[in-house]
């Protein structure tokens, strides 16, 4: 089977199922109305709710980990001025909204570092979570301006020791993405969208109902992929917790994906350009060196990746722990070249699923023993 | 002195190492390793090879040569097997020396078995064999001990393995077997001598004599397989004279 194919197929069944996505919008709906309805009636707080991260930008991947579940993450911007309410405050209130309801009382998980998780059971052999990340307007009087200041929780010898503000701005990274992807969406969508509603008459009342998130172009195909490999890859690895973020991904792959002129290529063509780029930042790792179009930069022993639309380090902890995030990250690059790159045709079998293939060699490797022939034994026979 | 060799403590390296062998003892001197012997090489190729085997070793490890079988059906009959589907690892005095000199079955295992189902999957892929394949019968005997010795005249081989079974002297001032005129405590061949003459020899001596007398027209073959000592000594003479 040849490895485009075979991507071709995997791909399609990584993606969220209509009926699964439709699922995952009523939820996340139910849960920002309640949420809504608490601070307005407790408070008078006006609250915003809207989906990020790769649920917004639609790449979203079934994670390798089956105990995980489709991760869901929810902007809850809490309209009130940066000034008037501390970072603690804010996180206590969304937390108390969601404690105050007798059901998702239950499903919420512990606190976490800039987030309150809510965790459903499995249903029809899905799981879900979804990450709710309080936040208020970084400027509230500049209607324009969509950037938000969140809250990260700061701890010192395993104590809460405080609460401060970060910067960022979903909503302008989800467009400065579909900016990049406009064009191919454009070219394709009439298709695809009627084609998703024909196979599923039953959700949609129309074609127009069918939601652009589930409509996938090249680029976010990719990304689907390199999510993908990653998370298989990490499954394993000691280095599970550094292994490199979503939205590190989604901006260099469609940074390099806007540059390099690979639009019309066939997929496994690019994504071998796209790691082909990022490859080459792998002279950082021991050298600070300058690297053309440094995408990623390294000064002073710390690391950088800019968000492309705001003031934000993606990479701020990444010289942390002996530079074990850059590690881990080049350490992924690597494992693109052998698996996606430097694919073997021959290797690929029908029965076979993308699981299968990136552990393949990692699984086995595990626990078989290695030998290096160091004796040139020639066989021989009697008679 | 000869160091004594714990067997099982051996046989338990070699489990502990090849996690899926295990072992079981089926007389009072005679045990079995099976199981899959599963390994990947690094060098000289990157091979991945799982195996059904049985190996069977007996406390007179290493003076004797432990016989290994692939039970998975994997290697063909054609391949380097004896008729009772042990594996002709290698040719037996080759094995022997190497036991002598390190008389590890876990080193047995990765510098025979190993290299022997890496060839075999080499052979597979390539129809090459990575490391050479030894002809068959006496010829591949000839062949290693051309190797080993550095001679190409097969009279100059007979000659040191007679002498060896003969129990010459290897420090004295006699004139060395190869036919170089030179003393033994001079020749190359003095550390070879000492080699051998710790292992039997008297197979390899027997086959090769049979042989050269065959192709010099000599004789007809002389003696009926297996080698007898009675007609043994017929032919070459009592060692003790």
């Amino acid at each position: 089977m040849k490895a485009i194919d075979f991507f071709k197929r995997e791909i399609d069944k990584l993606d969220i199922s209509p009926t699964n996505y439709k699922l995952a919008v009523d939820r996340y709906k139910a849960v920002g109305s309640c949420i809504e309805d608490y601070l307005k009636k407790e408070f008078g707080l006006d609250v915003h709710i809207y989906p990020q991260g790769s649920f917004k930008i639609g790449t979203v991947t079934y994670p390798a980990d089956r105990d995980d579940g489709y991760d869901i993450d929810l902007v809850c911007e809490v309209q009130e001025a940066k000034c008037k309410i501390i970072p603690r405050k804010l996180k206590e209130l969304v937390g108390q909204a969601l404690k105050s309801d007798s059901v998702y009382a239950n499903m919420i998980d512990k606190e976490g570092r800039r987030c309150w998780t809510i965790i459903y059971k499995e249903q029809n052999g899905i799981k879900f979570h979804i990450d709710i990340l309080p936040s208020v307007p970084e400027n509230i009087e500049i209607v324009e301006d969509t950037s938000i200041a969140t809250t990260t929780r700061i701890k010192e010898n395993n104590m809460i020791k405080d609460y401060v503000w970060d910067s960022t701005d979903p909503i302008a990274f989800a467009q400065w993405f579909d900016n990049i992807n406009k064009k191919s969406y454009d070219s394709i969508q009439l298709n695809y969208r009627t084609f998703l509603y024909e196979s599923n008459k039953n959700i949609y009342d129309s074609v127009d109902d069918v939601p652009k998130e589930l409509i996938k172009t090249k680029l976010q195909k990719i990304i689907q992929i390199l999510k993908r490999h990653r998370d298989i890859r990490f499954i394993n690895s000691n280095n599970k917790d550094a292994k490199p973020m979503s939205m590190i991904i989604t901006t260099l792959v469609a940074t390099i994906y806007e540059r390099v002129n690979i639009e019309h290529e066939d997929i496994m063509v690019t994504i071998k350009k796209i790691v082909e780029e990022l490859a080459k930042y792998k002279i950082l790792i021991e050298h600070e060196e300058f690297v053309s179009n440094g995408l990623i930069q390294k000064v002073n022993g710390k690391w950088k990746i800019r968000n492309p639309v705001a003031d934000e380090n993606l990479a701020d902890r990444w010289h942390e722990d002996n530079n074990k995030k850059a590690k881990a990250f080049f350490q992924w690059i690597t494992w693109l070249e052998k698996d996606v790159v430097n694919i073997d045709e021959r290797q690929l079998n029908e029965n076979m699923d993308l699981m299968d293939y990136f552990l393949r060699e990692e699984a086995l490797d595990e626990k078989i023993p290695t030998i290096e022939i160091d004796r040139e034994t020639k066989p021989w026979r009697k008679l | 002195m000869e160091k004594i060799i714990d067997i099982e403590e051996q046989i338990i390296e070699l489990t502990n190492f090849y996690k899926k062998l295990k072992y079981k003892k089926i007389q009072r001197a005679i045990y079995i390793i099976y199981g899959e012997l599963e390994f990947k090489t690094v060098s000289p190729e990157v091979v991945r090879g799982k195996y059904n085997v049985e190996i069977q070793v007996t406390k007179r490890f290493p003076s004797e040569v432990p016989s290994v079988k692939e039970v998975g059906g994997i290697i063909p009959e054609d391949f380097h097997k004896n008729d009772s589907e042990t594996l002709c690892l290698g040719v037996e005095t080759e094995i022997k020396l190497f036991l002598r000199n390190t008389p590890n079955l876990l080193k047995f295992v990765n510098s025979f078995v190993v290299p022997y189902f890496y060839s075999f999957k080499i052979w597979q892929k390539t129809g090459n064999f990575p490391f050479g394949e030894r002809p068959h019968f006496v010829n591949g005997i000839i062949e290693f001990y051309k190797e080993f010795l550095l001679l190409n005249n097969l009279s100059s081989i007979i000659n040191i393995l007679k002498y060896i079974y003969n129990k010459g002297d290897l420090n004295g001032y006699c004139r060395c077997p190869c036919g170089s005129g030179k003393n033994i405590n001079e020749c190359f061949h003095q550390e070879k001598l000492k080699e051998l003459s710790k292992i039997n020899i008297k197979d390899d001596l027997y086959y090769i004599y049979w042989y050269y007398n065959k192709i010099n027209g000599k004789r007809k073959k002389p003696i009926i397989f297996p080698l007898t000592l009675e007609n043994f000594e017929k032919l070459y003479g009592n060692k003790n004279k």
